[in-house]
């Protein structure tokens, strides 16, 4: 039995240095070592012991998105004027109360804006890869592209079933009724912290995008 | 002789009080995301909602699209969660936990955070870990039973093992975090609480008055102090001594971010997972500490206010007669002492003759009912009224007043005093009380 404790013992110390040599070289920051053996660490934090922390690093998110939606029956008509802030809603739900769901749901707000914008992609030894070989026909690059791509059609998906899920679930009747929507995605830039004591400083719109119009979607309402 | 030693140092219990710790919290986050998200569960979680879900092939909720096949999962999942936070079943309930909260984990996309990327690993481990042992259903039937020696060191080591894991976890959390900080341009310079701060998504409306006014310097210094916390935590938690102050840190800085960046399931899982840094010696030490404290609080407070109870709390003495045959009237007094903090009520053992003495009560009537006499007025009382004095008399338990009132208002509250201690044991089998010992268990009345 004693044999069997050791073996144990050894058996588990073994373990132990090889699961923290490659969660290091999957979380910690990129080096020789752990672009060597990415293909191995990444499988291997591919289920359970998927892991990053980032936390706010290397650059925090200083940025303010906003989601406006319109709705009409009429897509030919100019409506221009008519943008309802939907993630005002979620802000004052969440400031308003300490137990919300919209402690969870207000997070949906940065998160589909960057699978929009195709930003979400975190392994850092690609994006250090593609910032230095930006060459049309790299496989990485392509690969990286491609999967921008993807992230961009999943977050406009989003987008739409987020905001037609609003319309259902706020809006008055008059609006429920109506077929179509768009959605506009407007950032506002934080103040730098040089300009802090400007009263005047406007803050400048980072990214603005109008898409198309599309018609609501059936979708399960927000509480 | 060094392999026994890394045998004993290996199979030594240590960690069971952390990890039992550490059951409940999680359990209780699990529960909480469980419910908070039970409105939303559709629009977050299901093809039916905001995202579409493909199939992972590792979640239960991939099996079927059906919104009743989903909630039912849902469902079970809550229960899985309920029967872990109390520790029935321990390590069934650990692992279908595991696989219940995992399958909805996965499907968190955007709503998730490190908090919970922690949490899961944590689970994973913890599944070959003992949380039952302390504060558990289990806990008892666990210490009845005795488990083969040599088994018992197999599992104290994938116990040990398993906390080890956790507790290397949590470094590589800090340490990587930390250093992506320092890689930072807005962390380096101080500024990136400043930015946040601005976030209105991330920020709660205390946390954006960091962006204005002198606040903004302050800001810059939790800047700096969040990096320097992290990398310190690594290196502080292996003395005893600076493991308190490091620990002590890092539970302010995220009771911090959880208030002003509104993160509550995440700084409250940073904060749990030190539950495991303390060995069950620890544990026992703070215990006997804290419980030396409180003596010492409440002599004080007796020495200080001495003069004013003289003055008044005499008044209030009450001296209640128990039956010192009865096993439950026992556990019962001895409870109510430790609650008593005035110390204004007297318990007097009816069964000894000599205490009635000068009282004009009657055995057969203190049989039936306890009763209770007023020093001031020497007025008795019994039953529910007595019951109604004793509460009234200890802070604890004066939530059951208006409660007995109102039982007495009624006129059910002797009937179900009368119910209780008709039925109440007198003197168990085989144990004795004052030497005095029966064969087999006497009822009131018998």
């Amino acid at each position: 039995m004693r044999k069997i404790c050791l073996l144990t013992i050894a058996l588990l110390t073994i373990t132990f240095v090889i699961h923290y040599s490659l969660i290091l070289m999957h979380a910690a920051p990129t080096n020789p070592i752990s672009a060597k053996y990415n293909n191995l660490s990444s499988t291997y934090t591919s289920t359970i012991f998927s892991q990053n922390w980032h936390l706010f690093a290397p650059d925090p998110i200083n940025r303010n998105v906003h989601i406006y939606i319109q709705v009409t029956d009429d897509t030919s008509k100019d409506t221009n004027n008519h943008w309802i802030d939907m993630t005002r809603h979620f802000i004052k739900n969440n400031n308003d109360k300490v137990i919300t769901p919209y402690n969870r749901t207000i997070r949906l707000i940065d998160g589909i804006f960057a699978d929009t914008v195709g930003s979400n992609y975190t392994s850092d030894l690609i994006t250090k890869y593609v910032n230095k070989n930006d060459e049309d026909d790299d496989p990485v690059v392509d690969m990286l592209t491609e999967h921008k791509k993807s992230s961009q059609e999943k977050g406009e998906y989003s987008l739409y079933r987020l905001a037609s899920s609003y319309i259902r679930s706020f809006m008055s009747d008059k609006y429920i009724s109506m077929k179509y929507l768009r959605v506009r995605l407007t950032v506002y830039e934080t103040v730098p912290f040089s300009k802090r004591n400007d009263k005047n400083y406007e803050r400048k719109i980072e990214y603005n995008k109008t898409f198309n119009w599309k018609e609501i979607s059936e979708v399960s309402q927000m509480y | 002789m060094n392999a026994e030693r890394v045998i004993d140092y290996f199979s030594k219990e240590r960690f069971t009080i952390g990890t039992s710790i550490l059951r409940i919290i999680f359990g209780i986050i699990i529960l909480y995301n469980y419910v908070i998200l039970y409105s939303q569960r559709h629009l977050l979680f299901t093809n039916n909602g905001y995202a579409t879900f493909g199939n992972s092939g590792v979640s239960l909720y991939d099996i079927s699209n059906s919104t009743m096949y989903f909630d039912v999962v849902y469902n079970v999942g809550i229960v899985v969660a309920i029967l872990y936070t109390l520790g029935v079943k321990g390590r069934l309930s650990s692992i279908l936990n595991f696989i219940f909260y995992y399958s909805l984990y996965i499907r968190f996309n955007h709503i998730g955070d490190g908090g919970d990327n922690l949490m899961i690993i944590a689970l994973f481990f913890l599944i070959f870990a003992d949380c039952t042992k302390y504060f558990s259903f289990e806990q008892n039937i666990k210490n009845r039973k005795s488990k083969h020696p040599n088994l018992k060191n197999i599992t104290s080591i994938l116990h040990n093992f398993s906390v080890f894991f956790i507790i290397a976890q949590v470094i590589i959390v800090y340490m990587v975090s930390a250093t992506y900080q320092l890689m930072g341009e807005t962390w380096s310079s101080g500024t990136a609480l400043y930015y946040i701060s601005q976030v209105q998504t991330m920020s709660s409306p205390i946390f954006e008055k960091l962006a204005t006014g002198s606040l903004v310097y302050l800001g810059v210094i939790l800047t700096y102090a969040s990096i320097f916390v992290k990398y310190a935590f690594a290196f502080m938690i292996f003395n005893k001594k600076t493991k308190i102050f490091i620990v002590s840190c890092i539970c302010m800085f995220h009771i911090g971010i959880g208030i002003s960046m509104q993160l509550y399931t995440f700084s409250l899982i940073m904060i749990a997972v030190e539950a495991l840094l303390f060995t069950n010696e620890e544990y026992y030490s703070f215990y006997n500490k804290l419980q030396k404290t409180g003596i010492k609080i409440k002599e004080w407070l007796l020495t200080y206010t001495n003069d004013f109870s003289k003055r008044h709390l005499q008044n209030y003495k009450l001296i209640v007669f128990y039956d010192g045959r009865c096993g439950l009237c026992l556990t019962t007094v001895s409870n109510l002492q430790r609650l008593d903090w005035f110390g204004l009520i007297t318990y007097v053992d009816f069964r000894d003759s000599s205490n009635i003495k000068n009282e004009s009560l009657n055995l057969n009537e203190l049989e039936k009912r306890m009763h209770s006499l007023k020093v001031k007025n020497s007025k008795i009382q019994n039953g529910v009224d007595s019951f109604t004095e004793l509460t009234k008399r200890i802070i604890p338990l004066w939530f059951l007043t208006p409660i007995l009132y109102l039982s007495k208002w009624l006129g059910i509250g002797n009937v179900i005093y009368d119910f209780i201690a008709k039925r109440r044991n007198l003197v168990p089998v085989n144990k004795c009380i004052n030497n005095v010992c029966l064969r087999e268990d006497t009822k009131v009345g018998d």
